[in-house]
């Protein structure tokens, strides 16, 4: 799991650390143009074989702080280490143990097929990534389109993709932007549990998403990031937890304090004793359940993030 | 090193195969290109003096300058006109990566081309070139604007808009074909028209014209390298 508290200064390298960002000020210096300050202090730390969500509203430095920890963005201060290396100087070499998918898609010349773009990308990491494009295929549902056209794909054929091919070198982290843009819920099913599997193994990964509902499938920890400024919640995520009940009328029972009631909706913390004494009380007044769902840890935190301003 | 030929003969391969889907367009590309090259061979012919078979000669490898210099700022471009931020996301330094990408395509370049204007001479003129002299020119224009071409390819990375310039200099080469005289040494220094005098006068000396182009290419893989640096300095890799 993630460690929440930060030690000042450098980035110690950890055998079971996988990445670690601290104090890093990141700002874009496009020639001829203005600087811009994208984000104003950011720290984070991985370890092996756990997943992390970046949420935060638009604008507020999610891929920016991915691509520094793909290298493709040197802070301008702070330190940064990824597997090992630091990312901006030693990017080739951290890219043949990561798999990184930026702004929520690969691209490849419209006229490939799907085969043409999974067998190029699995060149530049030998035969052992060739050997794995079967398997990736199935497990990302591609199975029959191998010789279709890029061009013909639908949207979500075309992500399934670009997730085929970040992990066709069987990366030790993956760098996610965006992973679930376009994806049925079927599909984001199956890739948590690909996901999940991975992690088991070792393996971890960073993602970002503005469907918190599909992260917090995919993660067990997450980190806010606000106005360019990085944010641990105080709590671990599971306690964030709640369930969601949506009655036939507004509720004027007398609920426990732990349930929060708006007219005909509660809200309480994910526990199965606390919704016994509640469907109880609600049964005895007569009132009906319309609806229950749970909003997961990365759904109640990701909704306390306030506006960005970028 | 060989992992990465194998990566840039992956993507020819596989453009090939992708032209190979249209037959048709395929076989009337090769037909219009070797109509159209040889006959402004016949112009460029007239405006240096030389003869038809040598001004057609030099219209091709022109071309196949034109076309690698056009190509290697769009080797990893997927569709798009300048390298994307994606291009910086593969195991390798980019210089040797285009480097290599770079290599592949020029002998699939020179190859086509030398293959179409020896067919193009035996209908003409009823006669096969001579094989060594036509792969020295062509393999001199290639050699010789290798290293330009990855210039422009640094200028796209952090510019991105040099299309303009770039197109400049695509006539201006292509333009080198139709000169009545390169008769200046130091016209062995500017990418193509070494290989063009060659050409012309073939008992000339090739290394003047190789040593220069390997200047060239020297220079643009350390362009390459320094834009790859400001690139990640910058945080411009993102910026279209």
């Amino acid at each position: 799991m993630m460690k929440h508290e930060h030690a000042a200064g450098a980035c110690v390298p950890l055998a079971t650390e996988v990445a670690c960002v601290q104090d890093a000020r990141v700002a874009y210096r496009p020639p001829f143009a203005p600087a811009k300050t994208a984000i104003v202090t950011a720290s984070l730390r991985l370890a092996r074989g756990a997943s992390l969500g970046i949420v935060g509203p638009n604008g507020a430095g999610k891929t920016t702080l991915l691509r520094v920890l793909a290298g493709l963005i040197r802070p301008v201060s702070g330190d940064v280490r990824v597997l090992g290396h630091d990312p901006a100087r030693e990017r080739h070499r951290l890219m043949q143990r990561t798999g990184v998918l930026l702004s929520g898609a690969r691209h490849f010349p419209e006229r490939w097929t799907v085969a043409d773009a999974l067998r190029f990308t699995a060149a530049f990491y030998g035969p052992a990534a060739r050997a794995r494009i079967p398997a990736l295929v199935e497990t990302f549902g591609l199975s029959g389109k191998e010789k279709e056209q890029i061009t013909t794909l639908s949207l979500g054929n075309r992500q399934r993709l670009s997730l085929a091919a970040v992990f066709v070198h069987d990366p030790d982290l993956v760098l996610l932007d965006e992973p679930t843009l376009a994806l049925d819920a079927a599909t984001v099913e199956a890739f948590a549990t690909f996901l999940r599997a991975r992690l088991r193994q070792g393996k971890s990964a960073i993602v970002t998403s503005h469907d918190h509902a599909a992260l917090g499938r995919l993660v067990d920890d997450v980190l806010v990031i606000e106005n360019g400024i990085t944010r641990v919640p105080e709590r671990p995520l599971d306690s964030y937890a709640r369930l969601v009940v949506l009655t036939d009328r507004p509720v004027t029972a007398h609920l426990p304090p732990e349930v929060q009631v708006v007219d005909d909706r509660l809200e309480m913390p994910n526990d199965p004793r606390l919704m016994a004494r509640v469907l109880d009380r609600l049964d005895a007044e007569g009132v009906e359940v319309v609806e229950m769902r749970t909003r997961s840890g990365v759904e109640a935190v990701a909704a306390g993030s306030k506006g960005g301003k970028q | 090193m060989k992992q990465l030929l194998y990566v840039a003969w992956t993507k020819i391969r596989t453009d090939l195969a992708e032209q190979t889907r249209y037959p048709l367009q395929f076989v009337t590309g090769l037909l219009t290109t070797g109509a159209m090259l040889w006959g402004l061979g016949i112009a460029a012919a007239r405006t240096s003096g030389e003869s038809t078979a040598a001004g057609a000669l030099a219209t091709f490898i022109a071309m196949g300058a034109v076309s690698l210099f056009y190509l290697i700022p769009r080797l990893l471009a997927g569709g798009k006109d300048h390298p994307p931020e994606e291009a910086m996301l593969y195991p390798f330094p980019l210089g040797r990566l285009v480097g290599a990408l770079a290599a592949v395509s020029a002998v699939q370049i020179g190859a086509g081309l030398a293959l179409i204007y020896a067919l193009a001479s035996l209908v003409v003129t009823r006669a096969l070139p001579d094989a060594a002299y036509l792969a020295t020119a062509m393999g001199l224009a290639l050699f010789s604007v290798a290293g330009a071409g990855m210039l422009v390819f640094a200028l796209k990375l952090v510019f991105r808009r040099v299309d303009s310039v770039a197109m400049l200099v695509q006539l201006a080469f292509f333009a080198l074909a139709f000169a009545p005289t390169l008769d200046r040494a130091w016209v062995a220094a500017v990418p193509l028209a070494g290989a063009i005098r060659w050409l012309r006068e073939p008992a000339l000396p090739v290394w003047p014209v190789a040593a220069f182009a390997l200047l060239w290419l020297v220079a643009g893989l350390w362009a390459v390298a320094r834009a790859e640096r400001a690139v990640v300095d910058r945080g411009v890799a993102a910026y279209g």
